[in-house]
């Protein structure tokens, strides 16, 4: 099975950040194994009905994340969930994901009560 | 020189704008109807058969408008490439049409590569017969020699072999460059127009999350490509054959006065003509096949992480 992207017009988060969102997921479920090659960036932009650089931001976004790996004339390729981060690497990693999870929610009008009690709930499950 | 090949650019935009005026009629006559499946679906499925259809119309008719052109059989030597040229521009014209219907919000991370969608045995057959047909291009234009009339590359000219009772001789018409050279440009028009074919087929957005779309657009993807690398091996084959045999037979029909090696040259030569038929009775199967193959049933659900709805 082929797994697959949808850009949501009504979602007011960024398209580039729905889609490394959906990624990570997909890449954390195993849906993405390691060593799949992700589709070259005007394809999935133009399958997506996107720009280019839409693509690209997210494919260097994920890259930042050690996701996925760029490699000239390799495409990207998905690699492990990052065991290999330095601790620090990791840390600025995931205050920067929080930072974007809570950009968004204020974007969707949520104040801190609510924003905090999504995260216990995320955290538990 | 180059004769007829100003016809082969009207002949491919001529194809062009037919294919595009019929598509875009047949589309406002033809209105799709209502959740029988998604309207692009039905319109892509649509613009290839049209498109192919019109495009075989379009190639038969072209022998017999190219048979009184251009000077002594030129016009009919480039048949073969501008049919394909035809074949080849409907099929682009109508990716480029169909070029949004099976885009629908979503993509499937999947990696389309040109070479994932060529049709292995055609491909090589087309390849096969390039070489072949490029070999025995090169020995005619070689030995060519001017005709009676200081046309160059019309004739061949022989020294006869000891003991046949001739000096020498000539005969024509003979595949020079008088025929070479045109058919190569053409050839060579053709290979980047087909591969441009190719890759807007092969580079047209599809959701390809969703099963439908994708099992009936994959096979209009193939046929697109498939069509290409037929009309182009339908080129090569029909020149092949038109080559072949026409310096084979000459070869053959003096042999008593030719040296050994321009007999067995003659074998060889006719056997290429006779494999350049071959070559073109699979490039027609394959080019009408993809016309009566039925259409594909549904495939399996993909994994999405997209937020529901």
């Amino acid at each position: 099975m082929t797994a697959a992207l949808r850009v949501d017009p009504d979602d007011p988060t960024p398209p580039y950040e729905q889609l490394r969102r959906q990624c990570v997921a997909l890449i954390g479920s195993g849906a993405l194994a390691e060593g799949t090659r992700l589709p070259p960036i005007r394809q999935l932009a133009g399958d997506l009905g996107v720009a280019a650089g839409t693509v690209a931001r997210t494919y260097r976004e994920l890259e930042q994340l050690g996701l996925v790996v760029s490699r000239r004339g390799g495409g990207t390729v998905v690699r492990a969930p990052a065991a290999t981060l330095a601790p620090a690497d990791r840390r600025q990693q995931v205050e920067r994901a929080l930072r974007d999870a809570v950009r968004a929610a204020r974007l969707l009008g949520a104040d801190d009560h609510e924003i905090t009690g999504a995260l216990h709930r995320a955290l538990q499950g | 020189m180059l004769g007829p090949v100003p016809f082969l650019v009207l002949g491919v935009l001529l194809a062009a704008v037919l294919v595009l005026v019929a598509i875009r009629f047949w589309s406002a006559v033809r209105p799709v109807p209502a959740g029988a499946e998604p309207p692009g679906l039905t319109r892509l499925r649509r613009v290839a058969v049209l498109a192919r259809v019109l495009g075989l119309f379009a190639g038969l008719a072209t022998p017999f408008l190219l048979a009184g052109v251009g000077r002594l059989g030129l016009g009919l030597a480039l048949a073969p490439t501008v049919v394909a040229a035809v074949l080849v521009t409907a099929g682009l014209v109508a990716e480029l049409l169909s070029w949004r219907d099976a885009r629908g919000g979503s993509a499937a991370l999947e990696v389309r590569r040109v070479r994932d969608y060529l049709p292995r045995a055609t491909t090589g057959a087309t390849v096969a017969g390039l070489v072949v047909l490029v070999a025995v291009g090169v020995w005619t234009t070689v030995v060519a020699a001017p005709d009676d009339l200081g046309r160059p590359g019309r004739s061949y000219g022989y020294t006869c072999r000891y003991g046949s009772g001739c000096d020498s001789g000539s005969f024509g018409p003979f595949p020079g460059s008088f025929y070479t050279v045109p058919l190569l440009v053409g050839l060579v028009a053709l290979l980047v127009l087909a591969g441009l074919a190719v890759v807007v087929a092969v580079r047209r957005p599809r959701d390809g999350a969703d099963s439908a779309v994708r099992r009936v657009d994959e096979q209009v993807r193939r046929s697109a490509v498939s069509t290409a690398v037929a009309a182009v091996l339908l080129a090569v084959s029909g020149s092949l054959t038109g080559i072949g045999l026409t310096a084979g037979r000459g070869l053959l029909v003096h042999a008593d006065v030719l040296s050994g090696g321009l007999r067995v040259a003659g074998v060889l030569i006719t056997g290429a003509g006779l494999a350049g038929l071959g070559l073109l009775v699979w490039a027609v199967a394959a080019l009408v096949v993809p016309l009566v193959t039925p259409a594909p049933a549904a495939a399996s659900p993909v994994p999405s992480a997209a937020p529901e709805r």
